[in-house]
């Protein structure tokens, strides 16, 4: 079985990174670039599965596309669900439009080795739309499809820039529980993970899945990423778990650190009960919520426990 | 309660000088330096909000880094672990409770007896309440957040409040911002706020602001709060059109929900949003007083405030606000007398 450790999203900031941006100097594209080059060098070192781009010059997961995509523009801050960040809330002006480029434009991928495999996140169509304040669509739904619709154009241009994997971020629907409208963010997911040949994961978050594991089962998509700090893994047992489990075990909202023992037990229970088709250790959210010291060590050990679950 | 209508109050704090802050910042700057330049600030803050007329003041928090960092830095148990985003390049530093909490000193009593010896008249001292402390902090040490809340309401936020009213404070309020970020906790907000105040002989009031479901989620729980005064933002919600109907100030459509509970409990009214630079007219507060009124039927248990600290708004800007809130408050007393 395939086991690997990796995270998605956008990373904490270092506290280097964090004064710079303070002062906004001139050349402050060049540090973001510095800061992604030594985040690249900590994954390829401790040996993640799957390097990422860790977004440090992303203000938000929404912003790139709040900023370039047809038919949005900037609203208020609004609350990003029960944290103390915000994001700047995408509003909906006009026909969502978009030529799939936007996202590779804000990802630094010359800096990500072409020998290993690459891992890139996006919001889902869901949460995005979910996230929107809509004053053009009138069915939240409408507006999740024309979403899906450029999401799919920009998987396509990350497909072909060499991304292996794609996660979708999606704490939005961690929180549906009507099945008809499951069913339908299923068919707006299929449309981004058919413009993507290679693996899809959905990663939800900040809400328990146990309720509708088996709608999500039936998504059209390789991979399902549980945050484990909401959902209890005895949950999902007899789910008929048919995917890749991307298993959050390590908490992305607080300092206590996990042991590497103990996630590698977690993870090893996980595969006895629900039998998945890989197992990918990652953290329970993105790691944009801790300070970098401890998003780093979390890592570490995520990568550690794929080591010892794969060693026996 | 005094006998005027529509008193006027601030809400906390103010952007801080730049001379002070350049003090602040020098590495050349002694302690005393330090001291008299914080002690300047305060009295420039204090002699303007008394100059701008409002009737309730305090110091805009000169003294102060902010409301959440001030408060952690001097009570035990904590451990600043570095800073994590609020959004876009704003961070804020977030620290560990790493053991029990402990109340180390009474934190806000110099400023409030500096404070209260330079005013004569009413004052009202705002210190960061337990829940949102808990709610901004990691917690390394306690079974779950409720036992968190509580430990900082009976073991911090408690003692500090009984030392102040020692020291003779007798309008207190507490800052909650988080208060309607989790609305499943809102249970565990009223029994920390509860927890601090209980068989405490003050005027405690409660400041909560941009709450994402208009404040139902405060509903029935707040009930139960033992608290004379919500101190809440509705400006930022509102619009600038003039009028007292339903239609003209949606914003503050949540003020029906303290009627249909028959809450008879003052309200401190935002008026004026302190996320704009443009002034509020004073025939535009007016009008949201007079609509509150009309709402609550009884215009003496309400109070015109910013809807929160004004720091984010240039001095010039912000004592402008204030000098057109007093105003729109005078205007609206004439028009129900």
């Amino acid at each position: 079985m395939d086991v690997e450790a990796s995270f998605g999203g956008i990373y904490a900031r270092s506290e280097s990174l964090v004064q710079t941006t303070r002062r906004l100097p001139p050349d402050l594209s060049a540090r973001y670039r510095d800061e992604k080059k030594k985040i690249i060098a900590f994954q390829a070192k401790v040996g993640v599965g799957y390097l990422v781009d860790p977004l440090s010059n992303w203000n938000d997961i929404f912003r790139p596309f709040t900023e370039e995509l047809g038919g949005l523009t900037q609203g208020a801050l609004a609350r990003y669900y029960g944290n103390n960040t915000f994001y700047r809330q995408p509003v909906v002006i006009s026909k969502i439009t978009g030529k799939g480029n936007i996202v590779l434009q804000h990802l630094d991928t010359d800096l990500l080795s072409r020998h290993t495999a690459k891992k890139v996140t996006l919001p889902d169509p869901f949460t995005f739309a979910d996230c929107c304040e809509d004053r053009f669509y009138r069915k939240k739904e409408d507006l999740m499809f024309d979403l899906a619709e450029v999401l799919a154009q920009e998987a396509r241009t990350l497909h072909s820039s060499g991304f292996s994997i794609l996660q979708l971020n999606g704490p939005s629907v961690a929180k549906v529980r009507d099945h008809g409208l499951l069913k339908r963010i299923g068919e707006a997911i299929e449309i981004i993970s058919k413009a993507f040949p290679s693996k899809t994961l959905l990663h939800l978050f900040f809400d328990d899945v146990s309720p509708i594991i088996r709608n999500l089962l039936d998504f059209k998509i390789d991979g399902i990423g549980v945050d484990f700090t909401t959902t209890k893994l005895i949950s999902l047992k007899d789910s008929g778990f048919n995917k890749i489990l991307a298993a959050g075990l390590v908490d992305a909202r607080s300092t206590h650190l996990e042991g590497a023992k103990q996630i590698a037990s977690e993870g090893r229970l996980a595969q006895e009960l629900l039998e998945p088709k890989g197992l990918h250790l990652i953290p329970s959210a993105d790691l944009e919520f801790l300070p970098q010291d401890f998003a780093n060590k979390k890592v570490s050990r995520l990568v550690k426990a794929a080591e010892m679950i794969k060693g026996e | 309660m005094a006998d005027k209508i529509f008193l006027t109050q601030e809400i906390g704090s103010l952007k801080k000088p730049t001379w002070l802050v350049r003090t602040l910042r020098d590495s050349k700057s002694s302690p005393t330096d330090k001291d008299q330049t914080r002690d300047d600030a305060v009295l420039l803050n204090l002699h303007q909000l008394q100059d701008a007329g409002l009737d309730i003041v305090y110091d805009g928090e000169a003294r102060r880094v902010e409301m959440y960092e001030y408060a952690i830095r001097r009570m035990g148990g904590f451990n600043f672990v570095g800073h994590v985003r609020s959004w876009d390049n704003k961070y804020f530093r977030k620290a560990s409770c790493i053991r029990n909490v402990t109340y180390d000193g009474a934190y806000h009593l110099d400023e409030f007896l500096f404070v209260k010896k330079h005013v004569p008249g009413m004052i009202k001292i705002p210190i960061t309440g337990p829940y949102t402390l808990a709610d901004w902090s990691f917690n390394e040490t306690y079974s779950d957040k409720r036992e968190f809340v509580l430990a900082l309401a009976k073991e911090v936020i408690r003692p500090q409040l009984i030392d102040l009213v020692k020291a003779g404070a007798k309008r207190i309020q507490i800052d909650e911002p988080a208060a309607t970020t989790h609305p499943l906790e809102m249970d565990m907000f009223v029994e920390g706020i509860n927890a601090a105040v209980s068989g405490i002989a003050s005027s405690f009031g409660v400041h909560i602001c941009y709450s994402g479901d208009d404040y139902r989620s405060l509903f029935p729980s707040i009930l139960e709060m033992k608290v004379s005064q919500f101190a809440l933002e509705f400006a930022n919600r509102d619009n600038t059109k003039k009028g007292v109907s339903d239609d003209r100030r949606k914003g503050y459509a949540a003020l029906k929900l303290f009627r249909e509970y028959s809450d008879k409990r003052e309200i401190g009214l935002g008026v004026v949003d302190v996320h704009v630079d443009e002034v509020e007219s004073p025939s535009l507060i007016s009008d949201r007083l007079q609509y509150a009124s009309k709402i609550l039927g009884s215009p003496d248990r309400i109070l015109a405030n910013p809807d929160c600290g004004l720091r984010t708004r240039s001095r010039e800007i912000a004592f402008a606000k204030l000098a057109s809130m007093v105003e729109g408050a005078k205007l609206a007393r004439q028009a129900l007398e």
